[in-house]
């Protein structure tokens, strides 16, 4: 019996419900009605799972990127894999029909539909800062996330707020396991989350059923597991001590490693040096530029500056950078110590013209008292 | 107000876009156009290094993923006067032009194709017909009644699950549906095929920048990818050998399927060319320079303003004359709301003041849009492929003004059918087919400038901050897939001060101005007949012929 | 004014005497050990560590030197952990100077009055301090931050050590610091605290030069040899 038989015996849908909504379906398709048992016997072994992906506050990079798939090709995701019920980017109905078509999906397979979320959350100010149809993102995504089998967040800004949330948060953006603390929510971090991954959370989630093994910030091992720079192709570069100094120099165009340019690769959790983009053709290092550290919580803030490879601090002067707060604090304890023994030197120099000779009794008193403690 | 309609979401586009709009007898009468998401990326970019900025304003879409980080860059390197060398400018040119044409592929395919075809018609149509249309129209390679037969079959056995996902509840069998079931699966074997080909051809994005989206090899000063014929590391032969062959196989699409589709398919559409005029401005920026002088200069895309649509004469472009309203937008400006501001004035002082969610309908009267209003020299401007090929036109562009002629002499029109939702739809086409055939001469002027042993690919005089102005100001021109593109910079001790950009879809999608004169969407869908105002396929029609992305128009 | 040096004392224990003259064991072995292994461990850190963060020397000299540094900067930061923590266990186990016996108490008045009197004494409102045998209870302070310090500096080493290694062992120990800050502040820490600690280096030299000068205690020569002059008239 396929799974989908037991969605509906699960949802006390009767065999003769069913054929006649297999046959209504069929006037609808103008099939004759002779198909009707054909369409049902397709639906009942037809178990892609149904999939609801929701855009909020995101630039659509996600989706572009699921547009890159290659295994299985987008084509392929979406005829043969999942039955993608709602994707504002590519469905083709709009308005009330779209919202029907979501509806009909939640209500259908509530508890087992697959809810992918793309673009953070704005929970400032009610939630006015998104909308669809009227209603916020907050209450789309408790009802459609809150409903799901399984979650999955695509990209930083769902995983953690991202772009959005980035310092001061004008719209008070969170990602989507702040709103729903109590649902297990796989992260895809990365901007834009790697099709790759994505893919590969479906299969492991449709293969072994259950989601992948996740990190302290769920995201799955399997992509998250290693940092960028332990699988770097330029780490050998790294230890040899060999940098590229300035962009377009030898060391650059030699390959060398991009640290001094501020790469984030030390301190990113992903797969690109060895699942690469677009196919596995390329990846930030490969072609230049250093990793910013897209996938990691509290991107971008915790990131920035690009070509500096630590943090600044906001509220000293504008801003400072870890070298300058250190060489500030050794200076200011240099200068305290300082300014203490030139007053300590001044002090005492006074006080030993004053009483030169007094000091020379003390000296002798208390040598006459060691003496005689001596004794 | 009984009869106002509401389109939201407004699906197959970037972004979060609503339509309210005013029917009398099955005609529009008025129409509002607000996008309902906000993120402030303009307030977030305040007080950080402008040398980062091209990052997150990249982020602003994920769609025309690599045009905010150029006119970043730009932005910045005009504020503090950085030369790039040419290579760089060249690498730019292509990266640029292939984005414009894996957009526009992607738009007509996946995000507008299927407001004229009717999927599930394609099941009734003959393999072998349809074999013969295409024949007929171009000699490309899947052409057999076999392979129409075997698209046929695996949709029918899609349609016949009973889930049909993203085709779920689309305007199939609509009476503005015109297609021959024959040019129905022909147009659905595309849309599989295209599905291919813009994954396929971006790729020329991820040799020169790691990846797409969101490539990684923007500099302020040049670009992150070497140049050296003699390393593995960099752009080199094979590398440059990759490229061509992803822009053959972008050329012979876009010849062979993309053009003989848009001269197939419009002649069942033509009365498309009357609808969805809009005001008749028309603004480019220019771009794609090709001298030594760089940017911006020599641009192969010449500028221009056209206005009433009058293409006896091109206006020069002057960015002083740019401004913002945020009269019905949810913003406050501190002078008062009914002025407009140059963006090296702009703020974005976010203030919501709509209807409580949820809501039906907004409060049109007053604000109800995160897009502000741009207007140029006062006026509204439509921005995108038309406005380009039409300045272009106007200018004398040889290449646009032959291909132009070409499809109007195919389709028997003349030239002022553009000014509408069909028109919009061709120049599109019209701009990839002229891009792809120049894409070469860029990648020809790269290898020749590698050639003459110059592998300079960034100017590091002023990388370091230490050796800028204490204040500083630029701007940032682009033209983007979807039209015309500007960053304002302003800098301050070494950190933005400010930071504006007014996007392709904000001159678009913005709302009416404090005269009231409605943005580019809205006066665009006056007079748009529709057949079912349950499903008002016909905005979507003319909505998408704009290519919509909202991300983009509010950032 | 000998037995206003047992501030804290409710019973010391009596050190060694040296024979000869007025000298008594202060700073047995193992205190002088870790001191001098400390101080060694965090010249090569802090060297090593700079390096790591700037690596300012060119390659074509020294092949492979960001692995030999980064190699020795975790050499170095297991013996300095070590090292701390051996310090640890002689604070417990150690001698009256050396242990936790030594806590100025707050709640007693001539523990107050001693550290007062350090404090004014280092604000240059005081003359005098009171005779000491074991650390002063400002130099306490300072000590205890500078644990703190080494604590925090150990476990961001090792959190960031462990990285390389997200199953292992050591991450399961140290990586919940990530879930407290992203791993970049901890780096930012790390870097931080080295000159947290170059500022202590520069007020403990100071000290103890003053302190030996003033109260001709022979500070310095007792880390060396551990004795340290009696007072006691
Ligand atoms: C006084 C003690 C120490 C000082 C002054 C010190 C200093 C530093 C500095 C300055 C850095 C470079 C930070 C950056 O810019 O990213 C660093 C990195 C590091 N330190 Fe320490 N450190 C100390 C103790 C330790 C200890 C006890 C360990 C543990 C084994 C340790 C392990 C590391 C590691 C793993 C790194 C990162 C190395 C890399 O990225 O390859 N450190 N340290
Ligand atoms: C990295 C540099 C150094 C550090 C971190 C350091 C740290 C310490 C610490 C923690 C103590 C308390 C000893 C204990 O209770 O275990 C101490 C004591 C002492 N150190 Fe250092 N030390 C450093 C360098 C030096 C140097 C170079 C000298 C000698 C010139 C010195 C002289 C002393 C003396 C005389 C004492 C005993 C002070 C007392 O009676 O309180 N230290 N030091
Ligand atoms: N509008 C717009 Fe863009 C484009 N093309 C921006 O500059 O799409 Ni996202
Ligand atoms: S994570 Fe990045 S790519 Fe995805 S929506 Fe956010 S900004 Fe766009
Ligand atoms: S390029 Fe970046 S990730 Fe690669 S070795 Fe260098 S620092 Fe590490
Ligand atoms: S920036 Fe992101 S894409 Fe990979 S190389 Fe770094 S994690
Ligand atoms: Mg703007």
């Amino acid at each position: 019996m396929s799974d989908f038989r037991e969605l509906l015996d699960s949802h006390n849908i009767t065999r003769r419900s069913f054929l006649k909504y297999c046959s209504s379906l069929g006037a609808l398709l103008a099939v004759p009605a002779a198909m009707t048992p054909k369409i049902a016997a397709a639906i009942e072994n037809d178990n892609r799972p149904p999939v609801i992906w929701m855009e909020f506050q995101s630039c659509t990079g996600d989706t572009e990127s699921l547009l890159r798939a290659n295994r299985p090709s987008v084509g392929e995701l979406i005829l043969d894999h999942i039955s993608l019920d709602y994707h504002e980017t590519v469905m083709a109905a709009a308005g009330e029909q779209a919202e029907a078509s979501k509806h009909a999906t939640m209500e259908k397979y509530k508890g087992q539909y697959i809810c992918i979320v793309e673009g953070s959350i704005p929970a400032g100010a009610d939630g006015v800062y998104c909308t669809i149809a009227g209603q916020t993102a907050v209450d789309i995504l408790r009802k459609v996330g809150g409903n799901a089998g399984v979650i999955i967040a695509v990209g930083s800004c769902s995983s953690y707020g991202g772009l959005p949330a980035a310092y001061p948060n004008p719209t008070g953006a969170v990602g989507v396991s702040d709103l729903l603390p109590n649902k297990t929510v796989i992260n895809l971090p990365g901007c834009p989350m790697n099709v790759d991954n994505l893919t590969g959370t479906i299969v492991h989630y449709l293969t072994f059923g259950t989601p992948p093994a996740m990190d302290r910030f769920g995201r799955p091992k399997f992509a998250y597991g290693k940092r960028i720079h332990d699988n770097c192709e330029r780490r050998g570069h790294f230890d040899a001590g060999q940098y590229v100094e300035n962009w377009g120099d030898y060391g650059h165009r030699q390959g060398w490693c991009l640290y001094k340019m501020g790469c984030k690769g030390p301190e990113s959790f992903h797969n690109c040096p060895t699942l690469r983009w677009n196919e596995g053709l390329s990846w930030p290092v490969m072609a230049g530029h250093g990793c910013v550290g897209c996938s990691e919580p509290g991107f971008f803030d915790t990131m920035m500056p690009m070509y500096q490879r630590l943090p600044n601090v906001p509220g000293f002067g504008v801003e400072a950078s870890a070298l300058k707060i250190g060489a500030a604090i050794v200076g200011t304890s240099a200068a305290i110590f300082g300014a203490h023994g030139a007053v300590t030197l001044a002090r005492n120099w006074k006080q030993v013209r004053e009483a030169k000779e007094e000091t020379r009794e003390e000296i002798q008193q208390t040598i006459d008292a060691d003496s005689d403690a001596d004794k | 107000m009984a009869n106002k309609i509401v389109v939201d979401p407004v699906t197959r586009i970037e972004g979060h876009l609503r339509i309210e709009a005013k029917i009398e007898n099955g005609v529009i009468t008025d129409a509002w156009s607000s996008a309902t998401m906000f993120r402030g990326v303009e307030t977030i970019l305040r007080n950080r290094d402008p040398r980062d900025a091209w990052y997150y304003t990249q982020r602003f879409c994920g769609v025309c993923t690599t045009v905010h980080s150029l006119a970043s860059i730009r932005a910045v390197e005009n504020a503090l006067n950085i030369q790039i060398p040419f290579n760089a400018e060249m690498i730019r040119n292509v990266i640029m032009g292939i984005q414009n044409v894996q957009d526009h592929v992607i738009h007509f395919y996946h995000l507008h194709a299927l407001d004229w075809v009717d999927v599930v018609s394609a099941l009734s149509a003959d393999p072998k017909k349809t074999a013969a249309l295409q024949q007929s129209i171009s000699p490309w390679k899947y052409s057999s009644e076999k392979y129409f037969k075997g698209v046929q079959d695996r949709v029918a056995a899609f349609v016949n699950t009973g889930k049909l996902g993203p085709f779920t509840n689309g305007y199939w069998g609509h009476p503005a549906m015109k297609l021959p079931a024959e040019a129905n699966l022909m147009a659905v074997a595309h849309y599989l095929e295209a599905l291919t080909v813009q994954k396929e051809i971006i790729k020329i994005q991820a040799i020169l920048g790691s990846k797409n989206p969101h490539p990684q090899t923007f500099l302020v000063g040049g670009m992150a990818i070497p140049v050296d014929p003699n390393s593995q590391n960099a752009i080199n032969a094979d590398k440059i050998a990759q490229i061509r062959q992803y822009l053959a196989m972008a050329r012979e699409f876009v010849e062979q399927v993309y053009i003989p589709d848009v001269l197939a398919v419009a002649p069942f559409y033509l009365e498309w060319a009357g609808i969805g005029t809009g005001h008749k401005n028309y603004l480019s920026y220019g771009d794609f320079p090709e001298g030594r002088r760089g940017y911006p200069h020599d641009f192969w895309m010449p500028a221009g303003v056209i206005v009433d649509g009058d293409l006896s004469r091109v206006m020069p472009v002057d960015q002083q004359k740019v401004t913002e309203y945020v009269t019905h937008s949810w913003y406050e400006y501190s002078g008062g709301d009914s002025v407009g501001k140059h963006p090296y004035e702009g703020e974005t002082n976010h203030q919501y003041s709509g209807p409580k969610p949820p809501y039906d309908f907004l409060d049109t009267d007053n604000k109800y849009s995160w897009v502000k209003s741009p207007r140029y020299d006062d006026k509204p401007m439509e921005v995108g492929p038309l406005s380009r090929m039409l300045v272009a036109y106007a200018s004398g562009h040889k290449e646009v003004t032959d291909t132009v002629n070409l499809v109007l002499g195919k389709l028997g029109v003349g030239p002022e059918v553009l000014f509408s939702t069909l028109g919009r739809t061709a120049a599109r086409a019209v701009e990839t087919l002229i891009m792809i055939n120049k894409m070469g001469d860029w990648l020809d002027a790269l290898v020749a400038n590698i050639k003459s042993g110059d592998y300079a690919i960034h100017n590091n005089e002023n990388w370091d901050p230490a050796t800028w102005p204490a204040n500083a100001r630029g701007f940032g021109f682009h033209e983007a897939p979807r039209g015309a593109l500007g960053h304002w910079v302003v800098i301050d001790n070494k950190n933005i001060r400010n930071y504006q950009a007014v996007v392709p879809t904000t001159w678009n999608a913005g709302p009416r101005d404090p005269a009231g004169v409605r943005g580019q969407y809205e006066e665009s869908l006056i007079g748009t007949p529709i057949a079912d105002p349950q499903r008002p396929l016909e905005i979507l029609r003319t909505m998408h012929s704009f290519d919509p992305c909202m991300a983009c128009a509010v950032h | 004014m000998a037995e206003s040096t047992n501030a804290t004392l409710t019973t010391p224990e009596q050190p060694a005497e040296c024979a000869a003259r007025r000298f008594l064991y202060i700073w047995e072995g193992p205190v002088r050990i870790i001191h001098w292994v400390n101080f060694f461990c965090i010249i090569v850190l802090s060297v090593t560590g700079y390096f790591i963060h700037d690596p300012f020397m060119s390659a074509a000299q020294h092949p492979y030197i960001m692995g030999h540094m980064r190699h020795i900067h975790y050499v170095a930061g297991v013996l300095f952990a070590v090292s701390i923590l051996a310090r640890l266990y002689w604070f417990l186990g150690g001698s009256y100077y050396a242990s936790w016996r030594a806590i100025p108490n707050p709640f007693n008045r001539k523990d107050r009055e001693t550290f007062w009197a350090y404090f004014r004494f280092y604000i240059f409102l005081g003359q005098k301090t009171p005779h000491l045998l074991g650390h002063n209870p400002v130099a306490f302070c300072a000590y205890t931050l500078l644990f703190l310090l080494f604590f925090l500096q150990i476990l961001t080493g090792f959190a960031l050590w462990a990285q390389a290694d997200p199953g292992s062992t050591l991450y399961a120990v140290t990586g919940w610091v990530f879930g407290l800050v992203s791993n970049q502040w901890v780096r930012w820490f790390h870097f931080m605290v080295m000159f947290l600690v170059a500022g202590f280096v520069i007020n403990h030299l100071y000290s103890v030069v003053l302190f030996d000068f003033k109260t001709k205690s022979g500070e310095i020569s007792s880390i060396f040899s551990g004795w340290k002059p009696d007072h006691r008239d």
